[in-house]
């Protein structure tokens, strides 16, 4: 029921619209938040906010299964395991900022110039990067679909992806076998004492 | 019923990738339950691989689409797979004499390793861009546990989570193009794709053009490790294990190439003239950088893994042609380099795996210890270096000038009839040889190759021993060893490797043309000029059928 009543509302154009500035101003700012608060836990925090508001477009476009998809995966999964991660790891993160900035405090005037350049110069980059591509979309003409799209677009996807495009699906699948030895491999614990020599690699022969 | 028998041809064509699949499944569990019998586990992927070769090189002809034109099995897919298949094997071999550095993860190496070199087979058949992502990411992420399996070696580690970094960098840059070329035609088959930008492409703001072109070539240029985007390479060649160095030397690049070919070639085919002068730039930088900064090194591996870069220089020459030659050139080029590459890693591996270490200065005077090492290593170097001896390495050199020297002509008459984006394209470069000056700076940069390779070879073969020579016990005692497997992959590479610059010269270019048609540039440029000659109306937008993912379903 949820669904159809955010349809209705957004079909009005000027709710749809205010709607789309007010998510967008609201995951820019969470957004700046998250790359200049220096405390990392804050920042992960900041970015579930972000994947929240990035999902609320999604609905906006009524592309529901995206948008519950970058819920579920991004702001619950990803970030909060590497919140938690983070919070397991690395208690000591106070007090190496302030060792940094008493290092930074005590420079002479030329580094402290050439530091500031070096801190400016992502984003420089990062300006640069957003102006050209925001020049490149603006440049194209983009057609724009009548159609529109039925409320089951989930089982359209789902249909989707176990027919047409059921090689990619399965193939995912090696991918996840691949990705799942892997992490034990690398999590497992293994003896101290290994005694293998190269010699003794194939003991019960090849042939 | 009639989609249930396209699915049972689909799953024909797919055999050789499900033969290694289960082999995958096969090695993972087998330590489990015959701990006994590890020994054997992996002769099941040599197996699987033999099997898949045999299987695939009976699917030579007509191209066939499988799953709804997601997976093609043309000529190009079965060389590629071909490739893949013996360079799997070879690095089995190589690594058989190299796994206890693995210590309990023997099993899960090879099952990884498997899942690879599947990636890459899957990836030279993809048409289509959903495919083509998963399994371009099954790749990365193999590499990226391949490259940490020293577990003890904090260098692998590093290795692996520099590649790690960066390869997510990159899947970004390919995803942010993959959906704009979504959003632009509303298809994910390389086909309809190709149609749509052909047919968008006059008249279409060239600057979305470059964007998107800039952002499939830094993907393209991660994986084959071009100059800008090769900062990982030395790192993660020089602390990976060296059989996963061997394999993301030729392996992982195979994979780059057929995405570079099928790509650039296929889908972005008319926007020729927009790629060609940065590809060219590219290429040119990553010729001087990589022999360059090869000339300084000390360490064997980080020498090859610097002159890889090169290498796929030379090779992106024949991609520039834009021309079934050069694509045919192309392919004998990795076919060969593929072999000498694995054979110097060969080489290093059993010289490691005695003395522990791979500096150059240390390879000193081995001639007089281990002949057939020194003297097999050598062919596959000098080879390298592109000597003639045997001409394996020279002819490809000469077959990618050739095709390199055409691109002038090509500037000249017969490109006009590429769409008009590019006349401003030869107004800007006012008619400069671009082909001539690829292939000079080619030439010149081989010198310090060949200064470098040699310096190796003449390391074996002239001065006394090094200390590490010196302590080397007077005969080898490999036979009976885990060492047997780096001797096979050495033997047979430098076999190989003589037999491709002498007899079978004609048998691989005949393979290479063969799949340099399926992809036929020359078709590309028919259509070019084609839709140059008539002004593109609403009504040919219309008529370019949409597979699109709506239009399909909505059809049901």
């Amino acid at each position: 029921m949820e669904f159809v009543n955010v349809q209705e509302l957004v079909s009005t154009g000027v709710a749809e619209a205010l709607a789309f500035y007010f998510i967008a101003a609201l995951a820019i700012t969470l957004s700046i938040g998250v790359i200049s608060d220096k405390n990392v836990i804050r920042a992960g925090f900041l970015l579930i906010g972000v994947f929240g508001g990035i999902s609320g477009l999604f609905f906006l476009l009524q592309a529901q299964f995206i948008a519950l998809a970058q819920v579920m995966i991004y702001a619950v999964g990803i970030t909060l395991v590497v919140v938690i991660a983070l919070m397991l790891t690395n208690p000591r993160l106070q007090n190496e900022e302030a060792e940094e900035e008493a290092i930074a405090s005590s420079e002479p005037a030329l580094l402290k110039f050439l530091d500031s350049i070096r801190n400016g110069f992502p984003g420089l980059v990062a300006w640069i990067a957003f102006v050209t591509v925001y020049m490149a979309i603006r440049s194209e003409h983009w057609e724009q679909s009548t159609q529109t799209i039925g409320e089951d677009n989930i089982a359209v996807i789902g249909r989707a992806l176990t027919t047409d495009y059921s090689l990619p699906f399965e193939f995912a699948s090696v991918l996840l076998l691949a990705a799942l030895i892997g992490a034990i491999m690398l999590a497992k614990a293994e003896k101290v004492e290994d005694t293998d020599t190269p010699r003794e690699g194939i003991e019960s022969g090849s042939n | 019923m009639n989609s249930l028998d396209a699915y049972t041809q689909g799953i024909q064509l797919i055999s050789p990738e499900i033969l290694v699949i289960v082999a995958i499944l096969l090695t993972s569990v087998w330590d489990l339950f015959f701990p006994k019998l590890k020994g054997y586990t992996p002769w099941f992927g040599i197996l699987s691989l033999g099997g898949a070769f045999a299987i695939l090189c009976q699917q030579f002809g007509e191209p066939q689409r499988a799953f709804n034109g997601l997976f093609t099995v043309d000529n190009l897919t079965v060389t590629f797979g071909l490739i893949t298949c013996v360079v799997g094997i070879i690095v089995i071999l190589m690594t058989m004499g190299y796994e206890h550095h693995f210590r309990q993860n023997r099993g899960e190496f090879y099952a990884i390793l498997l899942t690879a070199l599947v990636s890459v087979m899957f990836l030279a058949g993809s048409t289509d861009m959903i495919m083509l992502f998963v399994a371009l990411e099954t790749l990365s992420i193999c590499c990226v546990l391949l490259s940490g399996f020293q577990k003890r070696d904090a260098k692998s580690g590093e290795a692996s989570l520099k590649y790690l970094l960066s390869t997510a960098a990159t899947t970004a840059t390919l995803l942010y193009a993959l959906s704009f070329i979504y959003g632009l035609t509303g298809a994910t088959s390389f086909d309809v794709i190709s149609q749509k930008l052909q047919v968008m492409s006059v008249g279409s703001g060239s600057m979305f053009k470059m964007l998107l072109i800039a952002l499939v070539m830094s993907a393209i240029g991660f994986k084959l490790s071009v100059v800008p985007f090769h900062m990982w390479t030395p790192d993660v060649y020089e602390g990976a294990p060296t059989p996963v160095t061997a394999f993301l030397s030729i392996g992982s690049k195979a994979g780059g190439f057929v995405v570079a070919m099928r790509f650039l070639l296929d889908v972005l085919g008319t926007a020729y003239p927009d790629w060609m002068l940065i590809l060219a730039g590219l290429a040119v930088v990553s010729m001087v950088a990589g022999n360059l900064i090869a000339l300084a090194q000390t360490s064997f591996k980080r020498m090859l893994a610097y002159s890889s870069i090169a290498h796929v220089g030379y090779i992106l020459i024949g991609l520039l042609a834009f021309s079934t030659e050069g694509v045919q050139s192309m392919m004998f080029y990795i076919i060969v380099y593929g072999l000498m590459n694995l054979g110097a890693f060969a080489g290093a591996i059993i010289f490691s795996n005695e003395t522990g270490s791979d500096r150059i200065d240390d390879f000193a005077g081995l001639i007089k210890k281990r002949p057939w090492l020194a003297i097999m290593t050598s062919i596959c170097l000098l080879n390298l270096g592109g000597l003639p001896i045997p001409p394996a390495g020279f002819l490809a050199k000469i077959f990618v000038f050739k095709a390199g020297v055409g691109i002038e002509q090509l500037s000249g008459s017969s490109l006009s009839g590429l769409p008009s984006a590019m006349l401003q394209h030869q107004a800007l470069s006012g008619g400069i040889p671009i082909g001539w000056i690829l292939v000079l700076v080619a030439l010149v940069t081989s010198i310090p190759a060949i200064y470098y390779y040699t310096r190796v070879v003449i390391m074996m073969i002239v001065p006394e021993p090094s200390e590490k020579v010196a302590n080397l016990s007077e005969r080898s005692q490999y036979v009976g060893s885990p060492q047997e497997g780096p001797w096979l992959a050495l033997t047979a590479c430098t076999f190989a490797v003589m037999l491709a610059g002498t007899f079978m010269v004609s048998p691989i270019m005949e393979v290479s043309r063969q799949a340099a048609l399926s992809i036929s540039p020359e078709r590309q440029r028919e259509i070019g000029l084609k839709i140059d000659s008539t002004t593109p109306t609403k009504s040919m937008i219309e008529t370019v059928p949409d597979y699109g993912l709506r239009q399909r379903i909505s059809l049901r």
